[in-house]
């Protein structure tokens, strides 16, 4: 479904993006993992068209999207669960849940989502009416799961959703991660929480100063000592 | 969101229709002209406020520069009067269209560089007062640094023959502002604005064109604020560039919004009754001087006090109508 090939990024002079490559198949799940400031973020934002790419391409089913803008993604059936959340803080959760099918495309695709967000987060349905800002951290990830998940996306993808929650919220995302992929949609999880991740996948890549230092199946990466040292950096 | 004409945004509408309905049928009861101008000055700064809220309030993006749209309305509708013996809705029309026209050469041009995101979209805005002040000043057609005289051209015309009129006028321009604030906080536009505002790089991933949506609601917004100048430059009689492109304008209506609050669309009409009748009701009893060291100091306690402005301050302390609301906010 994914195809990116020889991708490279920076932020003005500093390169963080080294001519990345990476495959997502259809109906899978794939972890990317590293260290902090490895360039996951910067490559999902890429991914998403939030950051400009210097070189090499990011093809949908054969498509290449490399240059499309952002707000082009969720007609392509992408949508973004981007690190810390990001909620509209002063906009109610139905407000925010809603944004997510703004798109006409997604709103098409999405006929009656809002009741099936509900129904995977209940929670959700009781505090439609509260301001996003004001609501717990694990409350906050569920918005921002649901806010994704209402435009029916055929590729999810998700930046670091363990950050900053409690072990137990981290344990209820995983599960949620783990009924979504188990609907057949395809899954790209960029997650510090190496371990938690790779179980959850049928594919990793890690990723270490920009580059793809590892690619395997998510249970062989689990077992590799070379993971370990490849996460610390002196690989 | 978005349910078109769901049962509150038609209650509110209704509302509104029903105020403004109530007011002109009033306007002839009115006997002083120092009601009436009081009057006056309170619709037109409720249609700037609601103006400016549209645009500024919703997206986040202060604009210091919405004087300057309510004084190229004030200007252009003069030059039809001095120039031409056209009634007074073609000055109105000219009024809208110069001043939105402004605000979309100067959105599209701004919103299209990153650069300008954020605070300095505020000095840009400030810097076309500063423009707009300059040219004004020397283009003879539209004055040339001698003020306007727009009394004599009007005096034996509908709108400047009874000030009556112009209330009418501003009152039908308030309630054109708030149909379109009442419009922009139910429906699925206000919502990508407000998204704005809180992080304009998720909206763009949730598909939200952003650019598109700020360079339309700025135009749309100066043009309400051009349309205001219309009946202003009637008021006025004679209108002079320091008076017109004073930055008290778009002071006065930032504070307005911030003291009603943006939590409810009509928090900006709140705050300009609040600042309306403070004001005037300080200057009669102080000085000018007075009343605006006061003023300065109540926006103070406000921001301190009631973060979300006094209209957000009564819907907190009033949690069963809130839950009660369909729609509208």
């Amino acid at each position: 479904m994914l195809e990116v090939s020889d991708l490279t990024a920076g932020y003005g002079e500093a390169v963080a993006l080294r001519g990345v490559d990476l495959q997502v198949r259809d109906g899978t799940t794939v972890s990317l993992v590293g260290s902090n400031g490895a360039g996951k973020s910067t490559l999902v934002k890429a991914l998403m068209g939030m950051q400009p790419v210097s070189g090499g391409t990011v093809r949908l089913d054969g498509e290449d999207i490399t240059h499309r803008a952002a707000s082009d993604r969720p007609r392509l059936g992408m949508a973004l669960v981007p690190e810390g959340r990001r909620l509209f803080k002063d906009m109610t959760v139905r407000d925010n849940l809603l944004l997510g099918v703004h798109h006409p495309a997604a709103r098409k695709r999405s006929a009656g989502a809002l009741e099936s967000v509900y129904e995977l987060f209940p929670v959700l349905r009781k505090r439609s009416r509260q301001l996003a800002g004001t609501m717990s951290g694990g409350e906050q990830q569920m918005v921002a799961l649901g806010r994704a998940l209402i435009s029916r996306p055929r590729l999810l993808i998700l930046d670091e959703p363990s950050l900053g929650l409690a072990p137990i919220i981290v344990e209820q995302v995983f599960e949620t991660l783990a009924r979504v992929t188990a609907e057949g949609v395809t899954v790209l999880l960029a997650e510090q929480n190496m371990r938690r991740a790779l179980e959850l996948s049928d594919h990793g890549y890690v990723l270490a100063d920009g580059q793809i230092v590892l690619d395997a199946s998510g249970a062989e990466l689990l077992k590799s000592d070379s993971v370990r040292t490849a996460y610390l950096g002196d690989a | 969101m978005n349910r078109w004409l769901g049962p509150s945004l038609r209650r509110h509408l209704l509302m509104i229709l029903a105020g403004t309905a109530v007011t002109i049928t009033l306007v002839p009861t009115i006997g002083s002209s120092y009601a009436l101008a009081f009057g006056f000055q309170f619709v037109i700064w409720t249609a700037l406020a609601l103006s400016w809220s549209l645009f500024s309030g919703n997206s986040g993006y202060a604009s210091f520069g919405h004087g300057v749209f309510f004084g190229i309305g004030t200007y252009a509708a003069s030059a039809v009067f001095r120039s031409t013996d056209a009634p007074f809705v073609v000055a109105l029309a000219v009024a809208g269209l110069a001043a939105g026209a402004l605000a979309l050469l100067l959105g599209a041009a701004v919103f299209s560089s990153p650069r300008f995101a954020g605070d300095l979209f505020g000095l840009v805005t400030l810097a076309m007062a500063f423009i707009a002040v300059t040219v004004v000043s020397n283009v003879a057609f539209l004055d040339g640094g001698t003020g306007v005289f727009v009394r004599e051209h009007t005096s034996s015309t509908w709108i400047g023959s009874d000030s009556r009129h112009l209330f009418v006028v501003g009152a039908l321009l308030a309630a054109l502002s708030a149909v379109v604030a009442l419009g922009a906080s139910t429906t699925r536009w206000g919502a990508a604005l407000r998204s704005i505002h809180d992080d304009e790089a998720v909206a763009e991933s949730l598909g939200v064109p952003t650019y598109r949506y700020k360079v339309v609601t700025f135009a749309v917004s100066g043009t309400l604020a051009g349309l205001a100048g219309a009946p202003q430059a009637v008021f006025l009689g004679y209108v002079e560039v320091g008076a017109v492109f004073t930055l008290n304008i778009p002071l006065l209506v930032i504070m307005m919004t911030i003291l009603g609050g943006m939590a409810r669309w009509y928090g900006p009409l709140v705050g300009a009754a609040v600042v309306v009748i403070l004001r005037e009701a300080l200057t009669g009893w102080a000085s000018a001087e007075m009343a605006q060291i006061i003023m300065g100091l109540s926006l103070i306690v406000v921001i301190a006090v009631m973060p979300r402005g006094v209209s957000g301050y009564l819907t907190r302390t009033r949690p069963a109508a809130r839950a009660g609301q369909g729609g509208a906010r």
